[in-house]
């Protein structure tokens, strides 16, 4: 791709064949949609935390008549492959024909692992980690999120961590995609506008990266660029009035489009050092991507200037975007993710530091060691040496 | 394409041994480590294994390697081996599939990436490396290594 919006690369592949159910009382259809894909006995996947809140609860009402299988809640924060060959041994155990995951990135991520064991009639998902090597999914799978940010219902990518090696593995592949996404904002109402600030974040890193990264392609650029058109418009409102429901209604669409975006064309550098952070110091991953976005886009500016430019226009907003000049542009769509960043810091406290989310300065090199061995990193499109990578980081402390 | 994958068996050995970067690299890599490149639907096929700290040529036939890059057709892995594509586009645009760990599979990209700026002129591998890092080894000592062996 050598141009704008307009331009087509070379070659591109895109595939989205999740069914969406979004909206209010979105819910409700669960069980039809469940007896369309002829699925008699879901296990179901969440974590302690969304049953405590209620949510899970909610789930089940509307399950009443409609025979389920166990009730699976010890998924930890990090999905690990033990915790998937687990649960795959007791869906097999009781006769499961098919999954509902209730919950954000990890407890989605899990799910989807089990419906690779499933699927690939198989004990130990580390054999399928890699890139379109899994095999097609036989078991109905549907996800409802929890949170508005991972955009992993409706995407082809899984992080499982393997605990003996203690790497995080990535799984990728178009059968990793579920069958239906059900967005109900009342499955989002309970978070903080902490959690609710820093998963918009990661949902607009992945909307500008899908957008700039050289797999980019006119049909994720479009979804991209109404993601970031949402997320600039509902973000702070949903953090300032989380209980409004259209806002949550709103984010959810900017996660799932944004999810369905950079599905399609991956995501960069801010991703890459992200998931290193996580991986050394424990960083939340929505509040990593937040941080570190602003310095991501300086590093890339000069690859990907035409592309920045383009993107004041959803960041920004028209006003601002017809009076900026075209030179200016690209600059100033980062100068707009630095006040936006500010504005959430001032509604909900979002850290802006890297020293501020309990990374040690000495971990920098090796959270540096690890961003470049990060996929993330190959469709970036600016190339990023150990140096590179250290300068954002010191630059993000 | 058996020719080509010849010269790069070979090469990836050389500076393997040679360039500190690609030695810094493998020396994190686990001893036996078999790598494999495959071109669907029948080959050819090119492994390294790393033996006694060192990587080596092992094979040129279908393996059941712990990294498995296999290029969909002939016509991807001819346009990526002769430096027409870089690595990191055939991999935006699909053209191989990847078996094993993905954070390995980077550091071998950057060492095949490395291997590239030796074998082919300036104007390819600025066209096909986002970054191109400076040359610790002569060309002509590689290509002198790559064909002959243990030239000097």
């Amino acid at each position: 791709m050598n141009g704008g919006f307009c331009l087509f690369p070379d070659y591109y592949e895109f595939c989205n064949k999740v069914k969406v159910n979004s909206g209010f009382r979105a819910l409700e259809n669960l069980a039809f949609e469940l007896q369309n894909l002829k699925a008699h006995k879901p296990i179901i996947l969440s974590n302690q935390i969304l049953v405590d809140l209620g949510l899970v609860k909610k789930v089940l009402s509307v399950l009443e008549g409609f025979k389920t299988g166990p009730l699976f809640v010890d998924i930890p924060a990090d999905s690990s492959i033990e915790v998937v060959n687990q649960i795959a041994g007791i869906f097999r155990r009781n006769d499961c024909d098919s999954i509902i995951a209730i919950g954000g990135g990890s407890v989605i991520d899990t799910a989807k692992g089990v419906s690779v064991l499933i699927s690939g009639n198989a004990d130990n998902l580390i054999e399928f980690s890699g890139v379109e090597i899994i095999p097609e999914r036989k078991v109905p799978f549907v996800v409802i999120p929890t949170t508005s940010g991972t955009g992993s219902e409706v995407t082809l990518v899984a992080v499982i961590k393997d605990n003996v090696k203690r790497v995080k593995l990535e799984f990728i592949s178009y059968n990793l995609l579920p069958d239906v996404a059900i967005l109900d904002p009342e499955m989002t109402l309970s978070m903080p506008p902490l959690l609710t600030a820093s998963t918009g974040m990661d949902a607009l890193v992945h909307a500008i990266e899908a957008y700039t990264c050289i797999q980019k392609n006119p049909l994720s650029d479009a979804y991209a660029f109404a993601a970031i058109n949402l997320i600039r418009e509902y973000l702070p409102e949903a953090i300032k009035d989380g209980k409004n429901k259209f806002n949550r209604l709103a984010m959810a669409n900017a996660s799932l489009m944004s999810g369905i975006a950079f599905s399609n064309s991956m995501v960069g550098i801010v991703h890459a050092i992200g998931h290193a952070c996580g991986g050394i110091s424990g960083v939340p991953h929505g509040q990593a991507m937040a941080i570190l976005l602003p310095y991501g886009m300086e590093y890339n500016l000069e690859a990907v200037r035409n592309y920045f430019s383009e993107l004041l226009l959803p960041l920004a907003g028209a006003k601002i975007y017809s009076v900026t000049p075209e030179k200016q542009r690209a600059e100033e769509c980062i100068v707009t993710v630095k006040n936006m960043l500010s504005k959430l810091n001032r509604l909900c406290g979002l850290p802006l530091r890297l020293r501020d989310v309990g990374v040690k300065e000495e971990e920098l090199g090796e959270i540096a060691e690890a961003a470049i061995d990060d996929g993330a990193l190959m469709v970036n499109p600016q190339g990023a040496d150990y140096e590179d990578v250290l300068l954002i980081l010191k630059h993000a402390y | 394409m058996r020719i080509i994958f010849w010269l790069l068996g070979r090469s990836f050995v050389y500076v393997s041994r040679n360039d500190t970067r690609v030695l810094k690299t493998i020396e994190k890599w686990d001893e036996g480590l078999l790598i494999v490149l495959a071109i669907e639907p029948a080959g050819p096929y090119l492994s390294w294994k790393k033996l006694n700290g060192f990587l080596e040529v092992i094979d040129y036939q279908n393996q059941e390697g712990q990294l498995v890059f296999t290029f969909k057709s002939l016509d991807s892995a001819y346009r990526v081996l002769t430096g027409q594509i870089g690595i990191d586009k055939a991999f935006a645009w699909q053209r191989f599939t990847l078996k094993g760990d993905i954070g390995l599979a980077m550091s071998f990209v950057r060492c095949i990436s490395l291997v590239e700026a030796y074998l082919f002129p300036d104007f390819i591998v600025r066209k096909i490396l986002k970054k191109v890092s400076e040359r610790e080894l002569s060309r002509v000592k590689v290509y002198l290594n790559t064909i002959f062996g243990n030239f000097f």
